[in-house]
């Protein structure tokens, strides 16, 4: 088969070499409403990607489409460099997966799960699976449905590792857990994440975990990829700016900058956050009449927020966070 | 592959176990409600119509839910992921539950069946023969259907229920109901594995096709045969065969559907209207029926008070055979030479043409039976008569006697009497192939009491169409008159081919070309008659356009499109509600540039040749190299 324009153009540009996990106009439809919407996106292999967003916004979707559960509805997606809908065994095998949710089936006993998983995979690797299920300590003779909700994300995560799959694909491992036993998944993630390199994507809602593990983030909103930089650039590129107004209030109605993720008023002052500032938003800014403009730096957590709460109505009128949810 | 297999296998235990269970409850019930109400005490418990309805019954109250149960907790997002995510092909994952399902399924109505064998072959005072079994066993297996159609059911969470979901459970349900009213087993057989193929054929691609996207047709690969698009319409030609014959079948309404079965009938009328005995060459019964194998003599307890022997004629053996009714042993056995309590006999030769408590005929002779005292005497021989085809007991003008017998062989209708003295002959030659023969005599209506004169012959074709032959003979045998008259009742066009012509019109053309419906209704005028034709012609047509234009409109590939097209000129209307029924539209959103709709899965506008509109653009983004 001939290669495609793309494809060529990303081998003579030197970026063809095999990424972990690779989509091109990656859509999904669920009857008229999009779920996923002409997704493009690159994980190096070695790396740990966060995908972030809103609930609903296609994360989920997303890990299915990857793992080929779900057919996509149009684009493609690649898994180790191949196609995610003619994923072989081999390639699976090559993949760890941790589904949403903790989804094990109830009344079967731990032992029969893992004698069932250790048939299943091949390099199923005894060690890891008994390290991990150690340290929640997990009962062999329990029942799934007897166990706690941090036990059965580390049995789930057991699993996931034993099989000692080059890439992992986690959708939210750490939701609902007490401190410890995120804690103990965080560190198993890095562990393995630091090994021969390997590569995780993972979903979730936890920016500090996205902070302290990710080399690459990807953010997004109603089915649409909004970033996919790493923490730094984004932090670089997402910039807060501070207007005092002493003489007059600050000016009413939508504001047209272009970048504009943010808005919050105050009787005195205007904050807006603003993605890749260029030189006519910051012309913008200042033609607003104010006594005074800071720009400051956000944290992660804060310019990621930024986007998420940004909603899809225009460009022209972002979230304006000053207004409180109800009255 | 071994290790879901065996996890399946024991997740669906409980379930498998609760079915067998419930099974053996029914099979049991069957089994033994003969014996408690008394209602037929020579039948065979495995030919019984409760018997095969239990296990019809069982058979699909057990697929249905085994194969609901195996996949529904599955289908939750995670647990599928878990399902498929696993270093197996889609294939062997799919197959794999499939084998832990019909195991597990086999296990559950095998087993209960397999005691009611025994118990039958062992414990009940009737002839066994393995081909009593057969069934309730074809039976049995009609719960396969229903165990790949509850899969595809499952399988199909977000599917219309009157579309994909009701449409394999009614062609599972219908394939059953044809298998049990089958009357050969190999065309059993040819049911289920229609069926079976069709719709595990469909539950593998709808599997699949969760998984995977839509591919370009390729006409080589088993791919396409794959395909949920191609197997939809296999599912949907399978249901409308079984309407096709719904639709003979309602044409048989106003006929005699005797009259499709090969072979000749003697019908001996009674004195009372209505009152007749049936007697048919060469219609044995369904296979599954226990007169093949053997024949039980009717009326010989009522009319000897003899209540601990049960008689049967077994046909194979050729031979009367007793058994006691408490013990289930046999008593002995009467052939050509007289009765034996033990060791062989000499079999009767020949095929067996008429059996009642004092009667035995066979194409070869006839016998005068006494199974009180358990003897046995030649009455009439081939070698004198000719072969017999057809008797019966000369019931005809005295009913209490039963002392005499009416035969009738290839030129003849021949009354003899007990000791084999031949009271009147009849010359009258039976037509080949297929028909119908009455005989009677005439009642005197001048007198109160029944007075019998003379002797009337009616002889009709199979298919009850053309001339019937009226003959009249004296009391003594000799022809008095013969004439002959047009004789059609049946295939006239009645309500119900109206209604098959109005839903699909080839169903009407293949009656007239398979059972000589007649086409145009003689009632219409030849013009009326010749627009009819017409009429069901455009209707065909305009059937395989419409479909044309839904699949050009759902943007059905082009396989399926033709497979659909043709469908719907064949059968129609029917055609047409099943695709609609059946499909699962993609979305279909208005172009950017053009307005029209078009569907989500397309690269390009099919009117304008548009792309999809990029993605919202009305937020800011970075999108940077790592």
């Amino acid at each position: 088969m001939r290669p495609c324009l793309v494809e060529c153009m990303e081998q003579a540009s030197g970026t063809g070499a095999e990424a972990a996990i690779r989509t091109r106009g990656l859509t999904r439809y669920f009857r008229t409403k999009p779920a996923v919407l002409d997704m493009g996106f690159r994980v190096e292999r070695g790396t740990v990607c966060s995908i972030l967003g809103r609930n609903g916004s296609g994360k989920t979707t997303t890990m299915r489409l990857l793992l080929g559960l779900l057919p996509p509805t149009r684009g493609r997606c690649w898994l180790l460099g191949e196609e995610s809908t003619r994923l072989r065994p081999e390639t699976r095998a090559r993949v760890g997966y941790l589904p949403e949710g903790l989804p094990l089936r109830p009344g079967v006993r731990v032992r029969q799960l893992q004698a069932h998983q250790a048939r299943c995979w091949k390099h199923w690797n005894p060690e890891v699976y008994r390290s991990i299920v150690h340290h929640f300590d997990i009962d062999p003779g329990s029942k799934t449905n007897q166990l706690s909700r941090g036990q059965r994300a580390g049995l789930c995560l057991a699993l996931a590792l034993a099989p000692e799959p080059e890439l992992l694909i986690l959708d939210e491992p750490t939701l609902g857990l007490d401190q410890v036993a995120h804690r103990a998944v965080l560190e198993a993630l890095v562990h393995f994440a630091q090994q021969r390199g390997n590569t995780v994507f993972i979903a979730t809602h936890q920016l500090h975990d996205a902070e302290r593990i990710s080399d690459q983030l990807i953010i997004m909103d109603g089915g649409t990829v909004r970033a996919s930089c790493s923490p730094e650039t984004l932090l670089c590129r997402v910039r807060a700016y501070n207007l005092i107004f002493d003489t007059a209030p600050p000016p009413r109605g939508p504001l047209k900058i272009r970048g504009l993720l943010e808005l919050s008023r105050s009787d005195r002052s205007l904050r807006l956050v603003l993605a890749d500032p260029d030189a006519d938003a910051l012309t913008r800014i200042r033609d607003l009449g104010a006594s005074a403009v800071r720009e400051s730096e956000l944290g992660l957590q804060e310019a990621v927020t930024a986007f998420m709460a940004r909603t899809r109505q225009s460009e022209a009128a972002p979230a304006d966070t000053s207004a409180p949810l109800w009255r | 592959m071994r290790a879901l297999f065996w996890h399946d296998l024991r997740a669906l235990l409980p379930w498998g176990a609760l079915c067998l269970v419930a099974c053996a409850l029914a099979m049991g019930y069957a089994a033994t409600s003969m014996e408690l109400f008394k209602m037929a005490p020579n039948q065979a418990p495995l030919t019984d119509r409760t018997m095969l309805l239990a296990t019809m019954l069982g058979g699909v109250l057990s697929g249905i839910p085994l194969g609901l149960i195996q996949l529904v907790p599955e289908l939750a997002p995670g647990r599928w992921a878990l399902l498929i995510h696993r270093p197996l092909s889609p294939n062997r994952i799919f197959w794999s539950k499939v084998a832990a399902g019909l195991l597990l399924y086999s296990a559950a109505v095998g087993l209960p069946f397999a005691a009611v064998v025994w118990w039958s072959a062992t414990r009940v005072p009737v002839p066994f023969d393995g081909r009593l079994a057969l069934g309730g066993l074809v039976n049995l297996l009609g719960g396969i259907p229903c165990y790949f159609a509850a899969l595809l059911v499952a399988l199909r969470p977000s599917a219309r229920w009157l579309g994909s979901r009701a449409l394999p459970l009614a062609t599972a349900l219908l394939g059953t109901s044809c298998v049990a009213g089958s009357e050969e087993l190999w065309q059993a057989l040819v049911v289920l594995g229609v069926v079976i193929v069709l719709l595990a054929v469909s539950a593998w691609a709808s599997f699949l096709s969760g998984i995977r996207p839509p591919s370009p047709p390729d006409f080589s690969g088993r791919r396409w045969l794959l395909r949920p698009g191609t197997a939809r319409p296999a599912l949907a030609l399978c249901l409308l065969l079984g309407l096709y014959g719904l639709g003979v079948g309602l044409g048989n309404v106003t006929g005699d559907t005797s009259r499709l079965v090969p072979g000749r009938e003697l019908v001996a009328i009674l004195k009372e209207a209505g009152d007749l005995e049936r007697l048919k060459e060469g219609s044995p019964g369904s296979f599954w029926d226990a007169n093949r194998i053997f024949v039980p003599v009717p009326d010989y307890h009522a009319a000897t008070g003899e209540d601990d022997v049960h008689w049967y004629y077994r046909r194979d053996a050729g031979q009367l055979v007793g058994y006691d009714r408490y013990t289930a042993s046999i008593v002995g056995r009467i052939g050509a030479q007289g009765f034996r309590s033990l060791g062989p006999v000499r079999p009767f030769e020949g095929t067996l043409r008429y059996l009642n408590r004092g009667w035995l005929v066979l194409d070869t002779a006839a016998y005068r039976l006494d199974l009180k005292q358990r003897t046995v005497r030649k009455v009439a021989d081939a070698k004198t008569l000719g072969p017999v085809r057809m008797a019966t007991a000369n019931r005809f003008y005295n009913v209490a006697a039963e002392s005499e017998l009416l035969l009738a062989t290839n030129d003849a209708i021949v009354v003899v009497n007990e000791e084999g003295k031949r009271r009147v002959s009849l010359p009258l030659s039976l037509p080949g192939g297929c028909a119908g023969v009455a005989v009677t005599r005439a009642q005197n209506p001048a007198h109160s009491f029944p007075s019998w004169g003379d002797y009337l012959a009616v002889v009709w074709p199979c298919a009850w169409q053309g001339t019937m032959t009226l003959s009249r003979y004296s009391a003594d045998g000799r022809s008095i008159g013969q004439k002959a008259e047009p004789f059609t009742h049946a295939h006239e066009w009645g309500l119900n081919h109206g209604v098959i012509a109005g839903l699909a019109p080839s169903f009407v053309f293949a009656g007239w070309l398979l059972t000589g419906t007649e086409l145009p209704p003689r009632d219409l005028p030849r013009t009326w008659g010749s627009a009819l034709f017409v009429l069901l012609g455009l209707w065909s047509v305009a059937g395989g356009a419409i479909c044309l234009w839904l699949t050009r409109r759902y943007a059905f590939l082009p396989g399926p499109r033709l497979l659909w097209t043709v469908l719907c000129l064949v059968v129609g209307l029917p055609g047409i509600l099943v695709l609609l029924a059946s499909h699962e539209g993609s979305a279909r959103l208005p172009c950017h540039r053009c307005g029209r709709p078009w569907s989500v899965t397309l690269d390009s506008c099919p009117h304008c040749g548009a792309r999809p509109q990029a993605a919202l653009g009305d937020g800011p983004k970075i999108l940077a190299a790592s």
